[in-house]
């Protein structure tokens, strides 16, 4: 997918004596966005951007080392070793030998020649590589302003982390003047370098306006204008769709110190290994101290705070070093809350940073993008709904731009199931988020295009639910009657069921499924291939998804008794 | 006077008479001419003698003969029967004398053979195509009507013909119906002119589609995108064997031939024959190109690639009948693509197996070799004796001494060993004057051969060539421009040699600093540039004109006109600023390519008065110049600013930013030359704050000596301590803690405005050691003076007590603990339960 951007002005931060300013230049293609205000806090604020900066450019991936010089060279050793078997003559031999040598003088002379130029040019070739990764690949931050906060998300290069730095109006002494509305910043490397030169003995003006800086850096030349057209993979949109997927999830969560992230972000720093495994292993016991264990050392690193549930966890996360994003942010965090998904599941860190909040998102693995075959939106239960009950929805949030479930669906009139429903639909098409550390939800339009009645149809038509094989099986099994559900017991945290279901291949498996009251999957095991060779990683089993829509049957034939 | 050959008529309709023949005896030193005819030449009876006549007479009469001959309507032999042949029924005999017609070039055949495309019939494409080989205008409107025709093979015919035809107006219009037939992408890179860029849009194009794409671009026979079309079909693995690409293959293969491009046909066919050693072709469902019908077609059929082997052959020995001329030279070039590795070389004797065209070529007259008919191979006879010194076992020996030049191109071109030593014994023994009548080009060639002898040959020659004193500039500009390192080489020390020479000639001196090899250009400048001090102001001026003339036009490619750019810089830049205002120099520092650029960056630099003119707000602007020669030019002229920056030093500020090098390191300079502390504290913390390391020393220095002056030095340390405690940078994060150790005076306030650098420090994942212990005791000492800063201490410290460094966490213990002795009202994470502590460790817990 190419993404057309154009921004009338460029990013930047003016630094005056005793005054700044934060320009960011937004889209000019997207709705009008705009917010000027000054920053209360500017050094909070600018950590925040650098960490965001810091997981925008990561990428964590294997990179394989360039070994092409190696084996030249091997070639070369190879060539003259034939060279050396050929020549019988033992004058040739020395001849060559001391050709040999000469040569290598020579060659070590002219490579110490050409270094100035070799340095220059790989300057040159990295100068050219980030701008033009600039301008085709990398996906500017999405902005988004809302009357109680500012916020921006943005995935790393390698699409396994996300990114959201909110920022509330406590943050801003005053806020002169603000639109709603969701756009993009130019954010570039030198942006980022500019945002370090940010201090609190000056004023900080924080300006979000389609001219960014032009004011300040155009000269007699007039306004600079900048269009990207960057090349966004599907994946990138199916990786923010899939985040509010999880982000809907029961997760475990629990509060860390910061002190206790930098003690694990350190050991990351100064061991390295090439053995497996490479988890994170976190370790929550009732009543205990909780406890992150680092793969393969073996390495505990016993928390500040305790677990407080009455069951005990274990969770494995891999991909920890895309923890090393948060660093900048360790000095000034008040707290840290992990949130887990499961195992090889993903995970995220809110960071408390008291006007701003910080969330990383990181999937189940480097390697794994957001979107990376996982379904993680088949754990939760979704009723059929209407494009007219997604568009009242839209339209119920659109107004105030953030609310909960609950008031929206007294402003819809459609219940809160339905309307919960809706709002996984629109957090699926992107018309819509969740606010993790605000527990609402928020309007946010992810593309240009305006969200009408035809677009709720689409979604609804191609909603995951239908086009994933394994909810279609699922259907199909459920409606011949393949499932049986053998014991279904009420639990605080909602319901625990056993059953029987024969699959789509015809082998009968035994699943067994904790559903939250909302029909949520909170955990889930089976018999079957899927589940033993990837467990929830991605996603349930057509099993696992049959057995909820049995008990979901039940609940609704247990209202309709009741009614009655 | 030599004997004029016997000649032979025929005449179409006399059946008893239908043979003629002219013969011319000698007797003594008078001439007898006989005409005798017959049916055939056994039954000549009719016999008449004239003579005896003087040799003038003779001839007179004996082109008089050959006039009523003709007269009576006899025509030359073999032209009739061939004409009659046209008229025959079978399509392939018809096909085979229009072609032996065309190759003889017989311009009375024309009109019959136009006849013959007046009705669709089989052999219409042979037909058009020997139509095209006779050449001439009467059959351009039947040629047209073919070239307009949709089905491949009568397209091509009536294309190529007309190319040969030299009909414009047609092909004209077959170029823009061409033009049309191609993808879109690969049209807009056509304007581009550059093969590779062609190449690149073809390998865009997909498969089914590229094929078409491939043979249109060989009909447009322009160079790029003949190279292209061989380059998209040869590079990269054997694309031809693909089902939607090989019938367009055999069509490129067969146009070749049509235009006896010796070249394309020699690397097709050897491309064929080696992918044949690797596949038999597979059986696919393709739409058929005369009904449009989907047919289960053979691709790349065993029996298919037999033939265009076999034809290829064929196609050289009409060479050698019909043109004797062009026999070796194409036969040469279908040597070229051969390498040892082809084949396998069984011992002293040369075997070539299954390299048939270069076996035919090689060994076709040799009496060693059996020949395999079904699979197109040779193999040695058992006991055959080698071959007799001096022996010549090629095909037509004569032909290649009629062109000794397509030795050298063997020499030049071949990679096998037996062509190879085929040229080689040729060159060193039976025409040595082969080489001394080459052109430089298929001398130079010789040395990129994989052969030293070859290799030796080549330079013998080139040192013969070569004289200082009267050098051949046009052989040095062919070697300075070529791509191998060594002829590259060999012309660079001649340019040297030569440059008394020609850097006295403007006209070649353009030339050599517009070569087209980089290497060539600088060498160029630099013999220019080191020769200028000879020439006179006149003569500069002229050339500097040109130059100036020459760097303003666009760049035909990326760099060549950096040899005219590097002579205006370094030579000539003065005198080129005399020439030149500034609104032309700012014109080159805007324009399009670097040479341009780099040159108005030294016009302004030598311009008299630019930076009264530019200002200094601009010459700043331009010192953020993306192209290191405007930047340089611009930090020149800064030096005549200084005044300016002394009245207003925040102006630095920019370039102490300045994403290059160079830039920040001259402001450094400048910086040592205005005085920043006319900006007091704010400047010196506008310098410090930057986030470049060098500048962040900088910065350091002036600060510490600042401080150093005390209080006259015009700066507040607690104030600056506030300020730089907010730093993000590392660097500068352990000279301000040592700075706040020795400066931070007593109290709450002090303490807490240094907060963010404590925790920063604290909570570094990176940490420096000193620092951070320097930092805890530091906490520690102040959190012993009052109840507030204890407070603040202790809540630093209990924020980062828990951390896995022992020795810190030890000594954070320890700090808690002498705090809370010393203030036990202050909130803290420890509780002191024994005796007074000693530092580092203590009793806490």
């Amino acid at each position: 997918m190419i993404v057309d951007a154009r921004y009338q002005g460029e990013s930047g931060v003016e630094h005056g004596l005793s005054s700044g300013r934060v320009g960011l230049a937004t889209n000019q293609l997207r709705e009008a966005t705009y917010f000027r205000g000054e920053l209360r806090r500017p050094l909070v604020f600018r950590d925040a951007m650098a960490a965001l900066h810091h997981v925008v450019i990561s990428d964590f991936r294997y990179q394989p080392k360039d070994r092409l010089a190696f084996k030249a060279w091997l070639a070369e050793q190879d060539r003259k070793f034939l060279l050396g078997l050929k020549t019988k003559s033992a004058a040739a031999k020395v001849e060559l030998e001391q050709i040999e040598s000469r040569l290598a003088l020579l060659d070590a002379a002219r490579e110490e020649r050409r270094k100035p130029f070799l340095a220059a040019r790989n300057r040159y070739f990295e100068w050219a590589y980030q701008h033009q990764y600039e301008l085709n690949y990398l996906f500017d931050p999405v902005i988004t302003v809302h009357p109680d906060e500012v916020f921006f998300e943005a995935f790393s290069r390698d699409e396994s982390s996300y990114a959201r730095v909110g920022a509330s109006q406590a943050l801003f002494g005053h806020i002169d003047e603000l639109r709603c509305g969701t756009t993009n910043i130019d954010f570039s490397v030198a942006l980022a370098r500019q945002l370090d030169r940010i201090r609190s003995y000056r004023k900080t003006a924080f300006d979000i306006a389609p001219g960014g800086l032009t004011v300040a850096t155009s000269g007699a030349g007039g306004g600079v204008h900048k269009e990207k057209k960057i090349e966004l993979p599907e994946s990138w949109v199916q990786g923010f769709h899939q985040v509010q997927s999880t982000m809907a999830m029961a997760l475990t969560s629990f509060e860390v110190a910061p002190v206790d992230l930098l003690n694990i972000i350190r050991v990351l720093t100064r061991k390295k290994t090439r053995e497996s495994p490479r988890a994170l292993r976190w370790e929550l016991v009732a009543g205990r101290r909780i406890r992150a264990v680092l793969e393969p050392w073996e390495l505990p690193i016993e928390l500040s705070t305790k677990h407080r549930g009455d069951k005990d966890v274990v969770v494995r996360t891999w991909g920890r070093d895309r923890l090393k994003t948060l660093a900048r942010l360790l000095p000034v965090a008040r707290r840290v809350t992990v949130h887990l998904a499961g195992l090889g599941m993903p995970s995220f860190y809110q960071v408390d940073l008291g006007e701003l909040s910080f969330v990383l998102g990181l999937s189940g693995w480097t390697d794994n993008d957001w979107s990376g075959g996982a379904k993680f939106d088949l754990l939760s239960r979704r009723l059929d709904a209407t494009a007219a009950d997604l568009f009242a929805v839209y339209s119920a949030l659109k107004e105030p731009r953030f609310a909960s479930a609950e008031t929206l669906a007294t402003r819809t009139g459609l219940g809160v199931e339905k309307t919960r429903s809706a709002l996984s639909y629109l957090c699926q098409t992107g018309r819509a988020m969740i606010d993790l550390s605000g527990g609402v939800y928020r309007h946010r339009d992810l593309f240009t295009d305006h969200f009408t009645v035809q677009e709720a149809q689409r979604a609804l038509a191609s909603a995951v639910e239908d086009a994933n094989p394994a909810q279609k099986a699922a259907r199909a099994v459920f409606s011949s009657d393949n499932v049986r559900v053998i014991a279904r017991r009420p639990v605080p945290t909602g319901f625990k069921l056993s059953g029987s279901v024969r699959g789509t291949s015809g082998e009968r498996v035994r699943p067994q499924l904790h559903v939250d009251q909302e029909g949520r999957i909170l955990e889930g095991s089976c018999t079957c291939r899927q589940y033993t060779s990837h467990q929830l990683t991605k996603g349930p089993c057509e099993h696992l998804l049959a057995l909820r829509l049995a008990h979901m049957d039940k609940l609704e034939q247990e209202d309709a008794s009741r009614r009655q | 006077m030599n004997a004029p050959p016997l000649v032979r008529f025929f005449h179409p309709t006399k059946a008893a008479q239908r043979l003629a023949v002219v013969t011319w005896e000698r007797a003594g030193e008078q001439v007898m001419l006989q005409v005798a005819r017959g049916k055939n030449r056994h039954a000549l009876v009719d016999v008449r003698m004239f003579g005896p006549l003087a040799t003038s007479e003779a001839e007179a009469a004996h082109a008089e003969i050959l006039a009523g001959l003709a007269a009576e309507g006899y025509v030359a032999a073999g032209l009739g029967q061939l004409l009659l042949s046209l008229e025959g029924k079978s399509p392939k005999a018809r096909a085979r004398a229009a072609l032996r017609l065309g190759w003889r070039k017989e311009r009375a055949a024309v009109e019959p053979l136009v006849r013959l495309t007046e009705k669709p019939r089989e052999d219409i494409a042979t037909v058009v195509d020997a139509l095209g080989m006779i050449g001439d205008a009467r059959a351009q409107p039947a040629v047209r009507a073919e070239a307009e025709r949709k089905l491949l093979s009568r397209r091509r015919s009536g294309v190529e013909a007309l190319k040969r035809l030299a009909d414009a107006e047609g092909l004209a219009q077959a170029r823009a119906r061409a033009l049309e037939r191609l993808p879109e992408g690969v049209r807009a890179a056509l304007s581009s002119g550059s093969s590779a860029a062609v190449v690149n849009a073809l390998a865009e194009v997909a498969l089914k589609e590229r094929g078409l794409a491939i043979d249109t671009l060989y009909e447009l026979d322009e160079p790029a995108t003949r190279d292209a079309a061989l380059r998209a079909l040869l590079d990269g693995g054997a694309v031809f064997t693909q089902p939607h690409v090989w019938r367009y293959a055999k069509s490129v293969w067969k146009r070749a031939l049509l235009r006896n491009d010796s070249e394309a046909v020699g690397r097709l066919t050897h491309a064929f024959e080696i992918a044949s050693r690797a596949t038999t072709g597979s059986t696919e469902t393709l739409k058929s190109g005369y009904d449009g019908e989907p047919r289960k077609t053979r691709v790349f059929s065993r029996a298919t690639v037999a033939y265009l082997r076999r034809r290829a052959w064929r196609w050289l020995k009409t060479l050698a009948r019909h043109a004797p001329e062009q026999y070796a030279l194409a036969a040469a070039a279908c040597l070229a693509p051969y390498t040892d590795g082809d084949d396998v070389l069984k011992g002293p004797v040369a075997a070539t197996g299954r390299s048939y065209l270069l076996h035919r070529i090689l060994f076709d007259r040799s009496a060693r070799y059996l020949f395999n008919a079904r699979s197109l191979s040779f193999r040695v006879k058992p006991k055959a004796p080698p071959p007799a010194p001096g022996t010549r076992e090629e095909a037509f020996p004569e032909l290649w001494d009629l062109a000794p030049r397509a030795y050298v191109r063997v020499l030049g071109g071949a990679r096998h060993t037996l062509a190879q030593r085929f040229a080689y014994d040729a060159v060193t023994r039976r025409a040595p004057h082969a080489l001394q009548a080459a052109s430089h080009a298929e001398v130079v060639a010789l040395l990129g051969s994989d052969d030293q002898r070859i290799v030796d040959l080549g330079l013998l020659e080139l040192r013969r060539r070569f004289d200082p004193s009267k050098p051949d500039l046009d052989l040095v500009l062919e070697l300075v421009q070529s791509h191998k390192d060594l002829v590259r080489n060999y012309g660079l020390a001649w340019l040297s040699e030569s440059a008394r020479v020609w850097t006295r000639d403007h006209a070649w001196t353009l030339r050599f600093l517009g070569a087209t090899h980089g290497e060539a250009r600088d060498a160029a400048a630099r013999l220019v540039s080191a020769a200028m001090s000879a020439l006179g102001e006149a003569e500069r001026r002229t050339l500097a004109a040109a130059l100036l003339a020459l760097v303003e036009r666009p760049e035909a490619d990326e760099g060549a006109h950096a040899g005219y750019a590097e002579v205006l810089r370094s030579a000539l830049a003065s005198t080129a600023a005399g020439m030149c205002g500034l609104e032309r120099a700012l014109a080159l520092v805007n324009g399009k390519n670097d040479a341009a650029v780099s040159v108005g960056a030294a016009l302004l630099a030598n311009l008299p008065g630019a930076l009264a003119s530019l200002g200094t707000t601009r010459v700043l602007q331009l010192a953020q110049h993306e192209t290191a020669a405007v930047r340089r030019a611009a930090l020149a002229l800064l030096d005549g600013a200084l005044d300016d920056l002394r009245a207003q030093p925040a102006l630095l500020f920019g370039l102490l930013d300045s994403d290059w090098e160079d830039v920040r390191a001259k402001a450094l300079t400048l910086v040592d030359r205005v005085d920043l502390a006319e900006l007091g504290l704010e400047g010196l913390v506008g310098l410090a704050d930057s986030t470049r390391p060098d500048v962040q020393q900088k910065a350091q220095a002036l600060l510490s000596a600042a401080i150093a002056r005390g209080e006259g030095g015009g700066v507040d340390v607690h104030e600056l301590l506030g300020r730089l405690a907010q730093h993000p940078a590392p660097l500068m994060r352990s000279w301000v803690v040592d700075l706040a150790l020795a400066h931070l005076r007593a109290g709450y306030v002090r303490l807490a405005k240094c907060e963010a650098l404590f925790r920063a420090v604290l909570f570094d994942v990176r940490p420096d050691r000193r620092a951070k212990r320097r930092v805890i005791d530091f906490l520690a000492e102040r959190g012993e003076q009052d109840e507030n800063q204890a407070e603040l201490a202790a809540q630093i410290l209990a924020d980062v007590a828990r951390t896995r460094t022992r020795d810190d966490h030890d000594r954070t213990l320890a700090a808690l603990a002498r705090i809370t002795l010393a203030h036990p009202s202050a909130s803290s994470v420890v509780r002191v339960v024994g005796a007074a502590p000693s530092a580092p460790s203590g009793g806490a817990s």
